[in-house]
């Protein structure tokens, strides 16, 4: 226990935040393990928690008799300011012990904006910022998630990035952690696990820059290798998955057991990075769901089960699982959500079939405002599909409905806002004309700005400039003035910075250090996002945000993220993007023809589809 | 049944802390009796609220079942599934016809805890309690919704006030209205008293428990 911790506990908004002692917890004796990790979620504990990853690595981590694992978040301002006022170091949850105690801190990135909070959480923990400046002493800090397929701007912070699933990489790490305690120094034990399959350590790499820009990046050792593959749990019907997770005290952003049945998505959406990095698509069995779902309700006590992966509906025995959860569950009053539904009449079946009331309402993502559009970003989405599960979703009794967009994608044009417009009020008078009460009625447009991410067909694409993005908000705002038609968007200057760190190089550190030394924290929070100070960042540290934001790759340019692999070939991407200029589409390889990414030749993998369905062979490997 | 609130559980709020019986009651797989409509949920009621970091020595809750239990087999199955710091202590079976746990409670007990910054002598406490209780009104200023604030008159609520001193440890034991038509926080009381008497604490924890809570 940390003396005067209890004392700030009472000073601060939700103080469950920091307390700890959830429901199936799991608190170790310190001195039965040889390796000690700190799960540390660069956001809140609400969001944290929502995050279906830390449930999953906890419990492979805890599953060890030799490891433990507990859990830090950022603390929200007013406690980092008790914090640093009272010297009070961060601690974990479970046992309330300072973080630098531990022998690894493991951060999960999911958000370029949560940079500041890892940089704040290193800072409140008491380890030198960078990597160059530990000793043996402190502790490795490692980190994974999306963002770590673009590690650089972070690689002056982070020891070890792991790319792609940790469930079975981080096991390995943590075997040659305690294999090397006390035999080898920091920077052996780093070499060694460079030799890990998807582990990245950036120190050993060594970045050339011509005029400011991204030249080269080489191994500085013999030993270590050009570029890291992403790793894949293989067999994903039997990887590990608690069935006792942490149930929190306090609300959490998705309070509900997420009972996960499927990984990867390969819609092929061309904006999209989850549904490249998380390839193959890989369902769990009707049989291994049931059963989890089982245990799940029954340890954990929710009253409700969403079924989560990037789509859904999508899972190829989805009627049959949500039929026998149902049966299952019912007696123990227990429902089922789906929070990523497809936009066609099978989906709202479903969510018909599911959902006991309506009040929830439901989304639906066109993405954009045009055929034309939606077959650049490869949005297999017609507006007679949307207008047919919209009229569904009304025939059902669901009276609020929110449409997403994005603005600002690759080829755009007035005629794509103006389709958003007009696809909006035609979602609206459709259950205007269905009966809908004008009072009930309403639908949502929440609109947000396309950021191009690494790894993506869209990669080598400029973000829209921040001026255009406010014009075309302001049209939009205008033109969406019906009472039932609510506009939401986001702030274009966030999404701008988010923008230069999702195609950032090493060069960023100093910027990101700057940053967070002025006071930039939580910047994914409205509340908390200060542009003023991003852009004095930028001036100090000389760095032209609009070089990382604005820059249109070419095909030629090595990019600074092309040393990791995702098994997705960049053949394919390049296919991709000219197929997106040209207005062309790619079919789902679920439908039979293999799209030729690649990934299955690379990483000796296969999708793993349940209910009969089989993918081509692959004949056009690039 | 009568639990009681300590530990990471001070930290609950009420809210969550509803949300937390559900869980519990669901994972104790006792025969709850669920409310009708389109989102069921048990059927249990808590006989005062408690504030966020506040302890509670005997916090009592009823729960309604659909058919008899022995309260032994409850205990067992209620007491296992209990998060960290909230911990059961007794169960029994209340009578069909007894009133809601909440239209019984009037007042509440709490045993505070504070450390001083200056010594204070026995009889000095004594004192200064009279002096503060001696007041006509003791007005604090309490936060209502939207952020505005309200004058109150906690001085009725006060039923009784008293307390001991070691060494510059003081220990205030207090009797405040608590219930349906308003209460005291412990809180406002010690911050009045403080207040009145020109008391300086340290700034370390200040340790509040509701030892019980109490019909007329």
């Amino acid at each position: 226990m940390i003396p005067g911790v209890n004392f700030i506990l009472n000073r601060v908004q939700k103080p469950a935040r920091y307390v700890g002692g959830e429901w199936n917890i799991v608190r170790k004796n310190w001195e039965s393990v040889s390796v000690k990790v700190a799960f540390a979620f660069p956001d809140t504990y609400e969001v944290g928690m929502s995050y279906l990853g830390l449930q999953i690595l906890y419990y492979v981590v805890n599953c060890r008799r030799d490891a433990l694992m507990e859990r830090v978040f950022a603390p929200w301002t007013d406690m980092e300011k008790e914090m640093r006022e009272r010297r009070i170091p961060l601690f974990s949850l479970e046992s309330q012990k300072p973080v630098s105690d531990f022998d690894i801190i493991a951060f999960t990135l999911q958000y370029e904006m949560t940079f500041t909070n890892v940089i704040n959480m290193l800072d409140l923990a008491g380890l030198p910022l960078r990597t160059g400046g530990r000793t043996d002493k402190h502790p490795l800090v490692i980190a994974g998630g999306p963002c770590a397929f673009n590690p650089e701007p972070l690689s002056d912070f982070v020891d070890l990035f792991v790319i792609g699933e940790g469930e079975e990489v981080l096991s390995e790490l943590l075997d040659l952690w305690i294999d090397l305690k006390g035999k080898a120094s920091r920077e052996r034990f780093l070499v060694e696990a460079s030799k890990i399959p998807g582990v990245y350590v950036p120190s050993l790499y060594e970045v050339g820059y011509k005029d400011g820009k991204f030249q080269s990046i080489k191994p500085l050792l013999e030993e270590v290798p050009e570029a890291v593959t992403k790793r894949v749990a293989s067999n994903f019907d039997k990887v590990s998955f608690p069935d006792s997770p942490i149930v929190p005290t306090t609300e959490i952003i998705h309070d509900r057991i997420m009972l996960e049945i499927a990984r990867g998505c390969t819609r092929g959406c061309r904006f999209c990075q989850a549904g490249m990095i998380y390839r193959p698509v890989r369902e769990k069995s009707p049989v291994t769901l049931v059963s989890q779902a089982r245990k799940l309700a029954a340890n954990t006590g929710y009253g409700e089960i969403s079924l989560t992966s990037l789509s859904a509906s999508d899972y190829s025995c989805i009627t049959e699982v949500v039929r026998q959860l149902l049966d299952e569950l019912q007696a123990k009053k227990t429902s089922i959500s789906l929070p990523s539904l497809r936009v066609d009449a099978f989906s709202i079946e479903l969510a018909k079939e599911i959902q006991r009331t309506r009040r929830a309402g439901l989304t639906f993502a066109p993405e954009a405002g045009t055929q034309r559009l939606r077959d650049t970003i490869n949005k297999g989405v017609t507006e007679e599909d949307l207008l047919t599960a919209v009229s569904a979703a009304f025939a059902a009794g669901w009276s609020a409905l929110k449409l997403y967009f994005m603005i600002g994608l690759p080829t755009e044009k007035m005629d794509d806002i103006e389709g958003i417009v007009l696809l909006s009020r035609r979602v609206l008078e459709k259950g205007l004309s269905m009966g809908v009460s004008p009072g009930r009625a309403k639908v949502t447009v929440s609109v947000s700005s396309f950021v191009p991410k690494s790894h993506t067909p869209f990669q080598w694409e400029p973000q829209a400039a921040q001026d255009y993005l406010f014009s075309v908000q302001k049209t939009l705002k205008k033109s969406l003035k019906e009472k039932s038609l609510v506009f939401h968007w986001h702030d274009p200057r966030v999404s701008f910075i988010e923008a230069v760190f999702a195609r950032g190089d090493r060069q960023l550190g100093v910027t990101l250090e700057k940053a967070w030394s002025l006071g930039c924290r939580f910047d994914g929070w409205s509340e908390c996002f200060n542009d003023h100070l991003w852009q004095k960042a930028f001036e100090l540290t000389g760095i032209n945000p609009e070089s990382y934001a604005y820059r249109r790759y070419s095909y030629e340019d090595l990019l600074p993220w092309d040393h990791i692999h995702t098994g997705v070939c960049k053949n394919y991407l390049i296919r991709e993007h000219k197929r997106a200029i040209s207005g062309e589409v790619t079919p789902d390889c679920r439908a039979g023809n293999c799209s030729g990414c690649g990934l299955c030749a690379e990483l000796v993998t296969e999708p793993e589809l349940y209910g009969g369905k089989r993918i081509a062979k692959i004949q056009d490997v690039v | 049944m009568l639990y009681s609130k300590d530990g990471p559980a001070r930290f609950i709020s009420h809210l969550d802390l509803v949300r937390t019986f559900e869980r519990v009651i669901r994972r104790a797989d006792i025969p709850a009796a669920f409310s009708m409509g389109f989102n069921p949920h048990s059927i249990f009621s808590f006989a005062a609220p408690l504030q966020v970091g506040i302890g509670g020595e005997s916090e009592y809750l009823d729960i309604l079942l659909k058919n008899e239990v022995p309260p032994e087999e409850l205990y067992t199955s209620i007491g296992s599934v209990l998060p960290e710091g909230l911990c059961l202590k007794e169960v029994w079976r209340a009578p069909d016809d007894s009133p809601a746990l909440m239209s019984l409670v009037e007042w509440a007990e709490y045993k505070v805890k504070v450390e001083l910054e200056k010594q204070l002598s026995a009889g000095g406490l004594e004192g200064y309690i009279d002096s503060f209780l001696k007041q006509p009104g003791i007005v604090v200023r309490r936060k209502v919704k939207k952020g505005r604030v309200k004058n109150v008159d906690i001085r009725p609520g006060i039923y009784d006030l008293g307390g001991f001193i070691k060494d510059n440890i003081l220990i205030l034991r207090m009797k405040l209205k608590t219930g349906s038509s308003g209460s005291v926080r412990p809180g406002e009381v010690l911050d009045a008293f403080l207040e009145h008497n020109s008391l300086a604490v340290k700034p370390v924890e200040t340790d509040i428990v509701r030892t019980g809570v109490f019909p007329v």
